[in-house]
């Protein structure tokens, strides 16, 4: 159980990793964009592996506030980047 | 009974949400690029909150695992929606020119111009696609 929630997190650390790859490569600020909401995901994703681990459901508040913040983020980097933001 | 479960929903969402952040690397193009973060990464984490409210049956923990549910499932969709439509706007090339261009014919329905929601005194900056009809 411990064991294979442990490489899950590994694994769900390794698609952090693909998304970080994307952000430094990414041909365009909207790849980045795109990368870092992804990263978003990757991070909630460990955050509930972890609540699973220490079975304990605490961290489920962590998960509504980031979540929260990842898809504000994404929207106010995509009104800066369509230049639509001061209106 | 329970662990089985708990494991089953550990492995399969760990699975999607790692195949979704690897499209993001595989893929050509942004436009192809932005499904499998959208799609992916949110079904798995589906099943993650299935295996935490399995592994902690409690009241209020479902709960909150329910409203996280659905405000991902609510805010991925909104959230590449409006990224996708600003790189259009703004001109990322795509590899593949999309044959039939319904936006831009959608565009050119309601305005004339190619694009209703761009600035005054801008021109369209797409560097290629399908000609305006």
């Amino acid at each position: 159980m411990e064991v294979v929630v442990l490489g899950a997190l590994g694994v769900v650390g390794l698609g952090l990793a693909c998304c970080l790859y994307r952000v430094v490569r990414g041909p365009s600020a909207f790849d980045r964009v795109l990368a870092l909401d992804s990263a978003v995901l990757n991070v909630v994703g460990a955050i509930l592996l972890d609540s699973i681990l220490i079975r304990s459901g605490a961290f489920l508040d962590v998960v509504l506030v980031v979540a929260l913040l990842g898809f504000l983020g994404t929207i106010a980097l995509t009104a800066f980047l369509e230049g639509r933001l001061g209106e | 009974m329970s662990e089985f479960a708990i494991i089953v929903a550990v492995l399969l969402g760990s699975a999607f949400m790692f195949l979704g952040s690897l499209g993001l690397v595989r893929l050509p193009d942004f436009y192809h690029r932005i499904h499998p973060p959208t799609k992916t990464t949110t079904f798995g984490l589906v099943f993650l909150l299935v295996g935490v409210a399995v592994a902690v049956p409690r009241v209020d923990v479902i709960t909150k695992a329910c409203l996280a549910l659905l405000f991902i499932a609510m805010t991925a969709p909104v959230s590449s929606h409006l990224l996708i439509r600003a790189a259009y706007r703004r001109g990322v090339p795509s590899g593949t020119a999309p044959v039939p261009d319904e936006y831009r014919e959608a565009c050119g329905r309601h305005g004339g111009g190619p694009d209703p929601g761009a600035e005054p005194g801008e021109g369209p900056t797409r560097q290629q696609g399908a000609s305006p009809s």
